[in-house]
């Protein structure tokens, strides 16, 4: 029924502008194309196996969390860009090179979502992988 | 024509006992705990049930053991059963000596005996299993806890080993194309047997040609054996024998030959990765696509998203690190090219053993005698083309057979729905029919897959086309255990009806119901007497033999039986005779 449909949509979307948001308080500024894989893991992956403990290619042990769900990611990018639509509208972000910026650091203050440490790391090691790469690992691995 | 005639009881203290029944109806009148059921169950006992009889019981005491008369065509036969399922007897009427035989044999007996009144169809031949008259006794019990099921409505088949034969079963009875597969299976068992002979001699000719080249090789012959060169290979056999100069063949130098080998290798295997490489390549490609057509999708949908899709859009179509199909296909059939060669130098490299590997004169001498004898084998050459059709035509076979045997005869269904419904119908005073006859269209359809007796009656509905009112059959269930026993009921006799016309299967033509009236108010007891009544007249009295055991009396549900008795008597207690329950033994050594 479209009205469950309708619903699900902008319970979902909701989630992913809490998640990004939160993402951007603790980075500060993350390229867009990373930004909307990251805040997929933060949402999807329920079971992390790797710690903060784990150093090494941080980001590539991210990045195969979602090895076998590149389906998924694709059923949940709609909705992703427009959450980053509706924050950008909202001026709670700003995009400007393809780098995305919070805009208010308090509204990231309720935070449902614990960033787990080990993303945390591995979206702070990322800003050393251009996007390109980056976004060649996701599609050749996953 | 097959008949139960009698059933006779013997007991440990030398005393007979025999039950008698006639052709049509033959209805066992008896109250609570008289034995009914278990008078259902012997009967199902002395026509070969594996099942044991339940010796716990205290009315099995005094019982040593019990005949069966049937008479086939005229000729009539004894089958004994004793207590013990492995000791049975067998003997024709006109002779006083009882054969002991197994359980084994004796179902082999009644089986021969009711198979030779068919014309039987191969069932082995169609259905690949042994269905013999036990099998089709699923058409010939109808128990208490069995009634009033219209879906998988045999009752025999709540058992596994009858469920797991009715689909077979099923398909064989209403395949339209028997003729047609037991040909078709006639000319595979012939292609079959072709085959397997010429593989034979295929194989045949094959060792002794590898033998003849060994030998060849051994005496430096320079020649090799293909099949037809026969005479060139004893002329070169004679020159090597009169030690005419043997011309050595020109082998490349063995170290050369070698590393030829040892390189070809590395290439397939550095080949082999790289195919590894460009499987991960060729997911990577279809992950990019997906993900182009899915941001596409995005900004189709909303083209103010336009801005944040872009990027990502560019960011895809800038990764090209795929070779292209063209490329991934040539280095396929380099890996082909490279395995080929590499085989022909391991085949020159052990040549080239043989050949400077020193043989001594004995040696040479035993080759020159075994490739003489070899040579001299008749050895038929076996066309691959031949063997090759003959496979291809085993297939062909093989596929046509499949497609035969899932054809169904929608005409034979249509009728034994039909009989089914005029069977059913014919319980006039049953309020539970009245009611459903009303109903537009009302009929019962067999549905083969399932096994089932579907309820149908006619409603207008709009057609989505064309709009237009049309009347289909539709689905109809309606409740009440006895509406689903009678047509239950109807489904059996027109199965009976059907079977028995066909005349092509090992069944018995027999009915037996336990209990039959128990799901029948008085509003609709009637009915089952129509309903049988109807039957025997379909089917033809002479034709079948209908055993009923019920609790009420015959007229109370409209019967008229050919044969009536009532288990409960003055000289005996139920079903057993020589049994008197310890109430009544107690009463009776008052007395």
């Amino acid at each position: 029924m479209p009205t469950i449909e309708l619903t699900a949509e902008i319970l979902m979307i909701s989630r992913y502008c809490e998640i990004i948001t939160q993402i951007l308080y603790i980075n500060k500024a993350l390229s867009l194309v990373k930004l909307v894989i990251f805040s997929y893991i933060v949402k999807n992956i329920d079971l992390c196996t790797y710690t903060s403990k784990d150093s090494n290619e941080v980001t590539y042990k991210c990045l195969s969390m979602i090895s076998g769900k590149f389906h998924l990611f694709l059923d949940n990018l709609p909705i992703i860009i427009k959450a980053l639509n509706i924050l950008n509208k909202n001026n709670r972000i700003k995009i400007e090179k393809n780098i995305v910026y919070p805009i208010h650091s308090v509204f990231a203050l309720n935070q449902i979502y614990e960033e787990n440490s080990f993303i945390y790391k591995a979206i702070k090691d990322s800003k050393n992988i251009p996007d390109k790469y980056f976004l060649k690992e996701v599609v050749s691995n996953v | 024509m097959f008949k139960i005639n009698e059933l006779k009881l013997y007991s440990t203290d030398g005393e007979e006992y025999s039950y008698f029944f006639s052709e049509g109806v033959n209805y066992f009148k008896g109250d609570n705990d008289k034995g009914k059921t278990e008078f259902y169950n012997f009967l199902d006992y002395m026509l070969g049930s594996s099942k044991p009889l339940d010796l716990s019981r205290a009315w099995f005491n005094k019982l040593q053991k019990a005949s069966i008369k049937l008479t086939v065509d005229n000729s009539s036969y004894i089958f004994t059963r004793t207590k013990n399922p492995d000791i049975n007897f067998f003997k024709y009427c006109e002779t006083d000596e009882d054969e002991k035989i197994s359980y084994r044999i004796y179902k082999e007996r009644m089986n021969s005996i009711i198979s030779s009144t068919n014309n039987l169809i191969n069932i082995k031949e169609f259905t690949g299993e042994d269905f013999s008259y036990r099998t089709f006794t699923m058409f010939n019990f109808l128990g208490e806890k069995g009634q009033g099921r219209t879906n998988d409505f045999l009752d025999k088949c709540s058992d596994i080993e009858y469920k797991i034969k009715l689909p077979s079963l099923l398909d064989l009875i209403f395949n339209k194309n028997l003729q047609e597969i037991l040909k078709l299976e006639d000319e595979l068992k012939k292609l079959l047997s072709e085959v397997k002979n010429l593989e034979k001699d295929e194989f045949k000719s094959d060792y002794i040609n590898e033998q003849i080249n060994e030998n060849i090789i051994k005496l430096g012959l320079n020649i090799l054996y293909n099949g037809t060169n026969k005479d060139k290979v004893l002329e070169k056999l004679e020159e090597a024998k009169s030690l005419h100069s043997i011309q050595k063949r020109k082998f490349g130098d063995i170290v050369e030959l070698e590393y030829l080998f040892n390189h070809i290798n590395e290439q397939i295997k550095v080949y082999e990765t790289s195919t590894v490489n460009l499987k991960q390549i060729e997911i990577a490609n279809e992950n990019r696509k997906k993900l182009l057509e899915n941001l596409e999708q995005i900004i189709t949908n909303n083209p103010e998203f336009n801005y944040l899709v872009t990027p990502i859009k560019e960011l895809v179509l800038d990764m090209k690190d795929s070779i292209s199909l063209t490329n991934y296909l040539i280095t396929d059939k380099t890996i082909s090219a490279l395995s080929k060669k590499r085989t022909a130098i391991k085949k020159e490299i052990e040549q080239y053993h043989h050949f400077t590997k020193l043989y001594n004169l004995d040696e040479k001498e035993k080759a020159c005698a075994l490739l003489e004898n070899y040579l001299n084998e008749n050895t038929i050459n076996i066309s691959a083309e031949q063997l090759k059709e003959k496979r291809r035509r085993i297939t062909e076979i093989k596929r046509q057979i499949k497609e035969l045997k899932k054809s169904q005869d929608i005409k034979k269904i249509k009728t034994l729905s039909e009989n089914i419904t005029k069977i059913y119908k014919s319980a006039v005073s049953s309020e539970l029919v009245k009611a459903d006859i009303a109903f537009e269209g009302f009929k019962i359809t067999y549905i083969k897959n399932g096994n089932i007796l579907q309820t149908q009656i006619q409603e207008e509905i709009k057609d989505s086309q064309t709009q237009k009112e049309k009347i289909v059959d539709v689905n109809f269930s309606q409740g009440s255990m006895a509406r689903h026993t009678l047509i239950q009921i109807a489904g059996y006799f027109a199965f009976l009806h059907m079977l028995i016309t066909d005349n092509a299967y090992p069944l018995i033509p027999v009915l037996i119901i336990d209990h039959l009236s128990k799901p029948f108010d008085v509003k609709n007891r009637k009915g089952l007497g129509e309903v049988i009544n109807y039957a025997v007249s379909l089917i033809g009295r002479e034709n079948i033999q209908i055993i009923l055991f019920d609790d009420k009396e015959f007229k109370d549900i409209s019967l008229i039986p050919d044969h009536f008795e009532n288990l409960s008597t003055s000289q005996k207690t139920g079903f057993i005779p020589f049994y008197t329950p310890p109430r009544q033994d107690k009463l009776n050594q008052k007395e």
